[in-house]
């Protein structure tokens, strides 16, 4: 595979898996919605991959949320996926778009500058201005494209974009009318059928805005969970780890020990549950595997860089602090916490453990 | 290709018209086996029907047949062990099980009906290691766990051996060619058998069952034909080995002597779905016994629409009733959502996980965590909470015989029905103890049978120094009935008593209070004085639990303090050798500690709590056994709180421990305490606050230190009449920690200072002097007179002169 081609233009999912997607098409033999390009069970089998078209799987843990996700889309709710950063969420929402509409791409990115506009339709002023309001002057959104079209929009990060915006959603989604006064009375587009919106959400990082109910009522809830399989996650660590590092000129590695701190302390903060069962204080900070990479790759540089020594568990305790727990005094006990009980026990046993809790408890 | 002509086999010889032998393979607690196994009997006519249960439960087959008794009922087995526990094993049935309908329908067609299966004892014997737990004689091996399941899960897209159980089989609930669908359950055990390790069901007890269920099979086979034909009710896994009776059971000889007592008892949906960890049947027993309502009312499949939305109906107006109304729309959207998932999922109608799933994406409105409430509701409500009846011919359970036996080894005398006193002398007398250990045990039952009058009171921490505890007691058919009741929990007094406890502890979950520690802990002691022990190790485990999940500083601490007073008791709240309680005592402080960081966001009203917590902990930490802990840990936290911004009061108090604790100098106190009150707190009663938090963890230092009485002195003092009226309640309530001698105390050192001695400062009643005393009998004398002459003599004596 041609690497610098993948990763100068990253391809939208229906052309990355047109042949998937064509096969799939092929030998589509089941009912479909109106407006779907495949039926609810070739969608299933794009996603969670079919042995026999070769079709490969794409989405990994959680087999009943994917069918979960179809039904939602069939239905008058839209779907709103929400967990942790790095939960596969978009690629989730990117697939099921491809699959359900052969068009992926009709993406509005959440954020604080988002205005209503960017939900309903803009102008291309210099035409507005020439010729007055009309059809040729009108910018459609990419959520007014889809309900034209019958298909699938989505809206990455939804609890970024200001109250105010996510308030016109809600109309969106109960009318599935958008009204253009300015092209004359009456004028509105209606949701061909086939229309729904997919979006994403964070309900846990700082600066988003709350949902309201209202909103909430409009759509049906998806937790996508991080990944359950700690020997999973720590090699994609690991893998992650190593790809960062070969933008350094260094020959640095993670030490085994080093490496396990790092995944059982994310995970045993994440879930709330040692792996002795042990319940532990959940803190806000999200505990990630993206951060854990970030405290993973801080921990390598610091030894490599500063201390000059081999990496050890002080280098992760010390990382831990200014990666993850940023500000919060309540998660820094809970992490005070965890180093007095867990650390402590462990690092009877395991030399990287006796360091960071070491350093974690000067750091205090 | 062996496994395949195995399969092959099992489906084409379950039904041997040449021999008489009809085989029904079948799942436990299967709705969709128990209408197939009825269709079959009812065409067939057989002359006998046999049942895979143990054979030493047979003479109980006419019980369950008798009107009177109901499912869920169970046949509970019992076992005594030469070295070891009591065992006690059940074997349930409900109305859907295809074991109950199969003797409810043999019965009705006249067969001769046995059960074939080893007896309990070798099989309870079979058993591993956790000897306590009540067992489960319903055994499934493999229907939800290995590569065939995983690899049909994956095929069809279910997500676990319950949900492709339900999938491919309850779906067919109704059919009405029960020899198909017989035979698929059949075909699809073998394969299950295929795919489990030869060696792991030859190390197992399943030969040995087989050889004997074959050897029944034989010999009811060997009365010929005449009589008609012989049905076999099995768990699908024996199928194959049973196809050729005879070849299987060698010489193996059916029946035999059991060493096991046996007898019915009523049971519960709950402890039905409790038994499913023992891999038993299908959980969630009220969902089936929905499934099986309707096809009976029906004769005919489920109508799954109608079904799916009862069931939606009914929980929606469950949870309206507990307040927890779900709007019409949300069971609209979860009604669709299941029924689109059922059909995506190629089923005809919404079975338990497409619910499941329906109410997921329809009711969970945010993000999803595993103990989710909703899910949790569902559960539960699936569940259900039915309980069956025994008949009264079915006799007794060997709980009450046991009880008898023990009272009277405790010398209580259970004669008759009178009621006696009784005192014993707990501490001294090691019978004495044991035979309380028996009335408590017999008390936390709720029997009835003894009340205790007097004594050390262990639960309420009162008067634990005496040394005899009184008892009035009387043997009742009361007393028998609450104990036939507790038969549900264990079949022995302490086995019952540790049900019982587990069961309290699972009502508490269900009510949400299932971290209280203070009913925890209070639950853990009477399972002390009733004389639990050791058994007790499973009900710290939950304690730990709660403990780790509790947020409330006073009652983590208090929990801390009651297990650490359980550590170091010698009485009859003493550990037995075996229960480590120290881990659990540790757990509570770091807790604790964890949660002391709450400490400068207390609401005013939650200070009190935390000042009592403040108290117990500082005096156990300087006490006796302080050295269990970490001071260290905890003196840290209480600084932390003391530098953060924390209510007047609990800095007073983290002062006081520190300056009694020697780690702040002694001058510390009155200069925080006169900071406070010379300080310029609008409202006086604030001002006090830091005293309050000093009396009310350590009060002598408000004498020993020098100059807290200064302090407080000069700040009285300074104050106007009306300041001093307005403080003095508040001044009144600090000071109430003072027990009359410390008050004494206070007050010496008080009127050392000001000169002079106490009595001076103490109210006197002056003394009346001789013509005081005539005045005032002239003026009495004169009162009279004119009360007399008005005729209102009535009116002072009351009518008496």
């Amino acid at each position: 595979m041609d690497v610098t081609a993948d990763t100068s233009q990253k391809q939208p999912a229906e052309l990355r898996y047109e042949a998937e997607l064509a096969r799939l098409r092929e030998g589509d033999q089941d009912p479909k919605p109106a407006g779907w390009a495949l039926s609810p069970r070739a969608v299933r089998r794009f996603i969670l991959g079919d042995k026999a078209l070769e079709v490969g799987r794409k989405f990994y843990g959680d087999d009943p949320l994917v069918d979960r996700c179809i039904v939602a889309l069939m239905g008058h709710q839209g779907l709103m996926l929400v967990g942790e950063p790095g939960t596969a969420k978009s690629l989730l929402s990117e697939l099921l778009a491809a699959a359900i509409s052969g068009n992926s791409r009709l993406v509005v990115q959440g954020s604080a500058g988002v205005i209503e506009d960017h939900l309903r339709y803009g102008w291309n002023y210099a035409l507005l201005l020439a010729e007055g309001p009309s059809e040729r002057a009108l910018i459609p959104s990419p959520v007014l494209t889809a309900m034209q079209g019958g298909q699938i929009a989505r809206i990455e990060e939804l609890t970024r974009c200001a109250p105010e915006v996510q308030d016109a959603m809600i109309s969106l989604l109960s009318e599935k009318t958008v009204a253009m006064p300015e092209l004359g009375a009456g004028r509105e587009v209606r949701a061909e059928r086939g229309f729904n919106v997919i979006a994403t959400a964070n309900l846990r990082d700082l600066g988003v805005n709350e949902m309201s109910s209202a909103l909430k009522r409009r759509f049906n809830f998806e937790t996508v969970a991080p990944i359950a399989d700690a020997a999973f996650e720590k090699e994609l660590i690991a893998r992650q780890v190593g790809e960062r590092m070969a933008e350094y000129d260094l020959k640095a590695d993670l030490p085994e020990d080093v490496l396990d701190v790092v995944v059982s302390v994310f995970r045993d903060l994440r879930t709330g549950r040692a792996e002795d069962g042990a319940v532990v204080a959940q803190p806000k900070s999200v505990m990630s595997t993206a951060e854990a990479v970030n405290v993973a790759h801080g921990a390598l540089l610091d030894a490599s860089y500063l201390s000059g020594d081999a990496p050890t568990g002080a280098h992760v305790a010390r990382q831990l602090r200014g990666v993850v727990f940023k500000d919060d005094a309540d998660d820094a006990r809970k992490l005070r916490a965890y180093v007095d009980t867990i650390a402590r026990a462990r690092g009877r046993k395991s030399r990287a453990w006796a360091a960071f809790h070491k350093a974690a408890k000067d750091d205090d | 290709m062996r496994d395949e002509a195995l399969i092959h086999q099992v489906h084409d010889r379950l039904f041997q018209p040449e021999t008489g032998l009809y085989l029904a393979p079948i799942r436990h607690h299967s709705p969709a086996c128990a209408w197939a196994v009825r269709a079959m009997i009812r065409e067939l006519k057989p002359s006998r029907v046999l049942i895979e249960a143990p054979h030493n439960l047979s003479h109980l087959i006419p019980h369950l047949l008798d009107p009177d008794t109901m499912p869920p009922v169970a046949a509970a087995s019992l076992l005594d062990q030469k070295n070891g526990p009591r065992l006690a094993a059940y074997y349930p049935f409900c109305t859907h099980s295809p074991e109950w309908v199969a003797l409810q329908e043999g019965a009705a067609v006249g067969a001769d009906l046995r059960f074939i299966d080893l007896g309990s004892d070798a099989r309870m014997a079979e058993d591993g290691d956790d000897q306590t737990r009540p067992r489960a004689l319903i055994r499934e091996q493999g229907f939800d766990s290995g590569d065939y399941v995983r690899a049909l899960c994956d095929r069809l897209g279910c997500r676990d051996g319950y949900e492709l159980w339900d999938h491919l089989f309850e779906t067919r609930l109704g059919e009405a060619d029960w020899r198909k669908f017989l035979r698929d359950v059949g075909a699809y055990c073998a394969a299950l058998r295929a795919a489990t390790p030869e060696d792991e069901i030859a190390s197992g007890e399943d030969p040995a069952r087989e050889a004997h269920m074959a050897a029944c099979l034989r010999d009811a086979l060997a009365d010929g034909l005449a009589d008609g034909p012989v049905v076999c009710v099995i768990g699908g896994f024996h199928a194959g080995p049973l196809l050729s009776p005879s070849d299987t059971a060698g010489k193996t000889k059916a029946g035999g002597k059991s060493d096991a007592a046996s007898y019915l008892i009523r049971y519960g949906y709950k402890e039905l779905d409790a038994l499913m960890g023992y891999g038993a049947g299908l959980p969630q027993p009220a969902y089936y016994q929905a499934l099986w309502g309707h096809a009976e009312a029906s004769s005919a499949p489920p109508n799954w629409p109608r079904l799916a939305h009862d069931i939606v109906a009914e929980f929606a107006s469950e949870m309206r009733d507990a307040g927890h109304g779900i709007s019409v729309p949300a069971q609209v959207e979860l009604l669709r959502s299941a029924e689109t998932l059922a059909q995506l999922r190629g089923r005809p109608g919404a079975l338990r996980h497409d619910l499941f799933d329906g109410l997921t994406s329809s009711l969970l409105k945010g993000e999803a965590s595993g103990a989710d409430v909703w899910r949790e509701r569902f559960t539960l409500f699936l569940r259900g909470h039915a309980l069956g009846e025994v008949s009264d011919a079915a006799g007794q359970p060997p709980i009450v015989a046991d009880a008898r036996v023990r009272a009277r080894r405790h010398r209580f005398d259970v004669s008759d029905g009178q009621r006696r006193e009784r005192s014993l002398d707990i501490r001294r007398k090691p019978a004495h103890l044991a035979a309380s250990r028996f009335a408590h045990a017999m008390t936390l039952l709720d029997t009835g049978f003894a009340t205790r009058q007097g004594g050390p009171d262990f639960l309420n921490v009162v008067q634990t120094g005496l040394l005899f505890e009184h008892w009035d007691y009387a043997w009742s058919p009361r007393v028998e009935g609450q104990l036939i009741e507790a038969a549900i929990h264990g079949d022995t007094l302490p086995a019952a008593c540790l049900g019982k406890l587990f069961a309290t502890r699972a009502a508490l979950a269900d009510e949400g209070r299932a971290d209280d520690l203070g009913i925890l802990i209070s639950l853990f002691k009477k399972g002390l004085l009733a004389g639990l022990g050791t058994d007790l190790d499973g009900f710290l485990v939950e304690i730990s639990g709660a403990i780790t999940r509790s947020a409330d500083f006073p009652d983590t601490a208090r929990a801390m303090v009651a297990l650490h007073a359980i550590e170091t008791s010698r009485g009859p709240l003493s550990l037995p050798d075996g229960l480590e309680i120290t881990p659990t005592m540790q757990q509570a402080f770091a807790r604790m500690v964890y949660l002391c960081d709450d400490l400068p966001k207390m609401r005013e009203e939650a200070i009190p709590p935390c000042l009592d917590a403040l108290r117990l902990l500082s005096e156990v930490m300087r006490g006796p056994g302080g050295d269990y802990f970490d001071a260290k840990l905890f003196e840290d936290a209480l600084d932390r709180v003391a530098e953060a911004d924390t209510a007047p009061e609990l800095l007073g108090a983290i002062t006081a421990i520190a300056v009694a604790g020697g780690r702040k100098p002694d001058h510390s106190l009155p200069d925080l305490i006169t900071a406070q009150l010379t300080g310029s707190a609008p409202d006086l009663p604030t001002r006090l606050a830091g005293l309050r938090g000093v009396l009310a963890v350590a009060p002598s230092l408000l004498w020993t230190v020098d100059g807290m009485l200064d302090a407080l002195d000069a700040f009285l003092i300074e104050l106007e009449d009306d300041g001093f009226l307005e403080v003095l309640p508040y001044l009144r309530l600090a000071l109430s920690a003072l027990s009359p001698r410390e008050a004494d105390q206070v007050a010496v050192a008080l009127t050392r200072k000001h000169g002079g001695t106490v009595g001076e400062f103490t109210a006197h009643h002056h003394d009346v002097d001789a013509v005081e005393a005539a005045q005032g009998a002239q003026m009495d004398a004169t009162l009279r007179e004119v009360l007399r002459a008005d005729g209102l003599t009535d009116w002072i004596t009351g009518g008496t002169a």
